[in-house]
């Protein structure tokens, strides 16, 4: 019985936590495409920077974001192999700043609400 | 690396057209890149197995709705299911056994086959229930019924009318619809049920009152009419209120209904000339012409009725639409 509310616990945690982050993935994949980078370029960078998005989510992101004109894409064949690159379009450059300050304000508030019940 | 091509060739089938080649072909890179040029086996199977499934994967590429029925329409769905599927199992299902015990069969017989046809029709109302709401859904995605559901907004508050008057009466519209699929299946399989029975030697003749041919003619307006009956009592029952264009359909329903009836009117001879015949030989004191006189007043008394039942509620439509005209201005 009470292993079983462990377990709920965890699952709760558990999905919380995955809830928090889905709403920060955009934006973080949206600051790291003000230079051009190609999926595995992306997904290599994200993890040195300690936010590694596992590439069946991370992949797939990259074309909606396209399809939404944030970002621009382009297949690059000079090289040995080819490869898609993506970068921010002007529309995305937009959107991303905008994030930016909803991001400090929210982050602003929450650790006020927060800040002292910690 | 061929288990990276397989896995890319069945991401791939799932892929619609447009994009299959384009993005099969990054995965796959991104995938090469990964691996590096010379992977173990260890190594690529590690790579995939964290890409899950390529059907998944490949729908993360194409995201609709997982889903046939919307939460838009999934209430009135739920409701019609749990009331018609009972309802016109179980109606039919007796409606069967009392015909084929007019017709003499044994009580095992007439058991088994109420219990088939009660599981077939619940059956065939499953799955037309499902195929109508699929559609609309198909129809509208999430978005306003052809603009029927009205959109909410504060203004739209002000002008909802939330008088009794404008809600759909739920229960009245099943039992609508329930009564139409039963008159339809009378009209279409039993209809040589309602006749005189004459016993010849032992044998039982049964001489069908009404003219079949003729009420087979008249077999596609019948089944017309009733299926557009149909629908738009589905159509109020997921909107749920009677807007301006509810209110149009009804009317345009109840005229159709009447056209039928003027359609019925002018058959003459809708009536088996042998039925009257045999109905004179059983009824005492009684001949051709008085048979024929009482039949046609009591055809004509149910066609007044239903006449001005129609017509009243064409008349409601319209003022209630008047109604709501007025309130909008």
């Amino acid at each position: 019985m009470y292993g079983d509310t462990m377990k709920d616990k965890e699952a709760l945690i558990q999905d919380f936590s995955t809830e928090l982050r889905r709403g920060t993935i955009i934006m973080v994949v949206l600051s790291q495409l003000f230079e051009k980078e190609y999926g595995y370029s992306l997904s290599q960078k994200l993890e040195s920077l300690d936010y590694p998005i596992e590439t069946n989510t991370l992949y797939p992101l990259l074309r909606r974001l396209e399809k939404q004109n944030l970002l621009i894409s382009e297949w690059d064949t000079q090289e040995t192999r080819p490869r898609k690159f993506y970068h921010l379009s002007p529309l995305g450059k937009e959107v991303y700043q905008e994030m930016m300050t909803t991001w400090k304000n929210y982050n602003n508030s929450v650790n006020k609400a927060i800040g002292e019940k910690l | 690396m061929n288990l990276v091509y397989k896995y890319i060739e069945v991401f791939k089938s799932y892929l619609p057209q447009d994009i299959k080649e384009d993005v099969g072909l990054e995965l796959q890179l991104n995938i090469e890149d990964r691996l590096g040029e010379y992977p173990t086996q260890v190594e690529i199977e590690a790579v995939l197995l964290e890409m899950g499934d390529p059907k998944i994967l490949a729908k993360e590429y194409n995201p609709s709705p997982n889903y046939l029925i919307g939460p838009l329409y999934y209430d009135s769905y739920i409701l019609l299911l749990k009331t018609l599927v009972p309802i016109l199992g179980l109606s039919v299902g007796v409606l069967d056994s009392i015909i084929q015990l007019l017709n003499g069969g044994s009580w095992l017989s007439v058991i088994i086959s109420f219990l088939a046809t009660s599981f077939n029709t619940a059956l065939y109302t499953w799955g037309w229930l499902t195929l109508v709401f699929a559609i609309i859904q198909y129809s509208t995605k999430d978005k306003s019924l052809f603009n029927i559901v009205p959109k909410w907004s504060l203004e739209s508050l002000e002008k909802q009318n939330v008088a009794k008057s404008y809600q759909v009466n739920r229960t009245e519209e099943i039992v609508s619809i329930v009564f139409s699929i039963i008159f339809l299946i009378i009209f279409y399989k039993y209809m040589n049920v309602l006749a005189v029975y004459i016993t010849v030697n032992g044998e039982v003749f049964s001489v069908p009152a009404f003219n079949i041919p003729v009420l087979q003619s008249l077999l596609p307006f019948i089944i017309f009419t009733a299926v557009v009956g149909i629908l738009v009592s589905i159509l109020k029952i997921v909107i749920g209120k009677l807007t301006k264009p509810i209110l149009w359909l009804n009317i345009l329903d109840y005229f159709i209904g009447i056209s039928l009836l003027f359609i019925f009117v002018g058959y003459p001879n809708l009536i088996n000339p042998d039925f009257v015949q045999e109905l004179a030989k059983v009824i005492p004191n009684s001949s051709v012409s008085t048979i024929e006189h009482w039949i046609n007043t009591s055809l004509y008394i149910v066609y007044f009725i239903v006449f001005i039942i129609s017509i009243y509620s064409i008349g409601k439509s319209v003022y209630l639409l008047f109604k709501l005209d007025n309130k909008s201005k």
